[in-house]
């Protein structure tokens, strides 16, 4: 197959370089300054009243480098 | 705690709490990102680095426990020592098209060239047994298997050299 | 993962006095369950005594009639020795299929006798072979060490220092794992001793057994043909998101004699 070109070819992919080496830069590798990291509470329950939201959740804004 | 290590060949000393994962040390205190974090449950293998030669999953793995131990990671690993050349399993995964994503590529690359280390001859059944603890979900293995493959017979030729 | 303090003693009466004098200490080996069980924080002890700088906990002596092996040996080590290999294939085998290979690299065979999981693999072969478990107090007998799920006889600051095997005249050990985890649904090892045959279960129910009826058929015929028929009852065995009792004891007959086969091959 090597000599295919076109449909059918198996070309050398141009990324694979950095991800082959460690450089591959996903989303969770990137640090900037003052970045901060989110995390989502999602409902158990597929359907259901909310009566009581506390926000942010109990403590975490008293927890040092929690912020809201 | 302060431990002493050798760091892809440096000598490197760090300050750590103990409860510190070597995974989040490599990543968020000495900046190499190249160690994924997949599970985080020690099932998927995208952690996977050498201590003292030997496979891990950094993500189970105590900072203590480098402590004067040998580690390589995904960036410490090359061709030739000191050359820009990419090590034979880097090259052989290229070649084979063994990665698509990427995110599981730099584990199986470690787990890959500790199968290879330990037994010249590899059998495809002991590749896909070697293999066990390292998830990809987009490949499907096949040419994962055949990159290994094709890999380890390019690490022997060159040790035979 | 909760702070801790990180002791790394190199004399066992240290790493002992470290686990008896600070209150909600634990024993850490190769690591490979207790750090998951932190990074939940299913446990959140206060201080870690690491067992990794005892060098006499390493290692595998060759006894004649037995074979030692030191609590801190990796199974990787214990799959590789070619003394386990030569002697007790079968103990061999069931180190290899552990987890994966990095779980091998620090998996170690005391961390997982002490830990009892109710799935591990190396109970069934410490109870399969009527193996001595040696501590820094005393040596117990496997059949009086194992006691339920994840309860062994250990002692408050008891260390394991090392398993003693008797060599049999053949075993074996086959397994039905769970994909992901790699953990025994069922595993079973047989092995076939100078005065009888013993079958020890893992993964099946809350901690490992012994199935008296497949001894006695195996002790008179030893062929996967004598135990065909032994079923073994539900009662007991666990039912989970992976398999429910009914199943499970169905694999216990199959594994079982996929063992003997195993261990006369």
């Amino acid at each position: 197959m090597g000599n295919v070109i076109g449909i059918g070819a198996a070309p050398k992919r141009k990324e694979d370089q950095r991800f082959l080496t460690g450089r591959g830069n996903y989303v969770s590798d990137i640090k900037r300054p003052g970045m901060a990291a989110g995390v989502f509470v999602r409902s158990p329950h597929g359907h259901a009243v909310l009566r009581l939201a506390r926000y942010p959740a109990a403590g975490a804004s008293r927890t040092p480098r929690v912020f809201r | 705690m302060q431990i002493s290590f050798t760091l892809n060949g440096r000598p490197t000393t760090v300050d750590v709490e103990p409860a510190t994962l070597v995974a989040e040390l490599l990543r968020e205190q000495l900046n190499l990102t190249g160690t994924h974090i997949g599970c985080d449950t020690s099932q998927c293998g995208a952690c996977v680095v050498h201590l003292d030669g030997l496979p891990v999953k950094s993500c189970t793995l105590l900072a203590p426990a480098l402590d004067g131990a040998t580690l390589l990671t995904i960036e410490g690993l090359q061709g030739a020592p000191g050359s820009n050349l990419m090590h034979p399993m880097q090259e052989a995964f290229r070649e084979h098209h063994g990665l698509q994503c990427g995110f599981c590529t730099p584990g199986m690359l470690m787990t890959a060239v500790a199968l290879a280390a330990e037994k010249p001859d590899l059998t495809e059944a002991e590749v896909r047994h070697g293999l066990e603890g390292n998830i990809c979900r987009c490949t499907g293995y096949q040419n994962i298997v055949v990159s290994v493959m094709a890999g380890a017979a390019a690490m022997n030729a060159a040790k035979g050299e | 993962m909760k702070p801790f303090a990180y002791h790394q003693p190199d004399q066992i009466p240290d790493a002992a006095r470290l686990l008896t004098s600070i209150e909600d200490s634990k024993l850490v080996a190769g690591g490979m369950t207790l750090i998951s069980t932190l990074k939940q924080r299913l446990a959140s002890p206060v201080a870690l005594v690491d067992l990794s700088k005892l060098g006499s906990l390493k290692g595998i002596t060759d006894g004649g009639a037995t074979i030692t092996i030191g609590a801190m040996t990796p199974h990787a080590v214990v799959a590789a020795s070619k003394l386990v290999q030569t002697k007790i294939p079968g103990l061999a085998a069931l180190a290899s299929m552990i987890g994966d290979p990095a779980v091998r690299s620090r998996g170690t065979i005391g961390g997982s006798v002490a830990n009892n999981d109710p799935a591990a693999d190396y109970p069934a072969g410490v109870l399969g072979l009527g193996a001595t478990i040696v501590t820094s107090m005393r040596e117990i007998a496997a059949d009086k060490f194992f006691l339920g799920l994840f309860e062994t006889a250990l002692g408050p600051g008891e260390i394991i220092t090392a398993i003693r095997f008797p060599v049999p005249l053949k075993a074996g050990y086959a397994k039905f794992k769970a994909p992901a985890s790699r953990y025994a649904l069922v595993g079973v090892f047989v092995a076939q001793v100078a005065d009888g045959v013993r079958v020890a279960v893992t993964g099946a129910g809350p901690g490992v057994f012994r199935v008296p009826p497949m001894e006695a058929a195996l002790s008179s015929n030893f062929d996967p043909s004598a135990i065909a028929a032994i079923k073994i009852d539900t009662d007991g065995l666990t039912s989970d998101i992976h398999a429910e009792a009914d199943y499970r004891a169905h694999l216990v007959t199959v594994m079982a004699k996929r063992a003997v086969d195993a261990a006369l091959s």
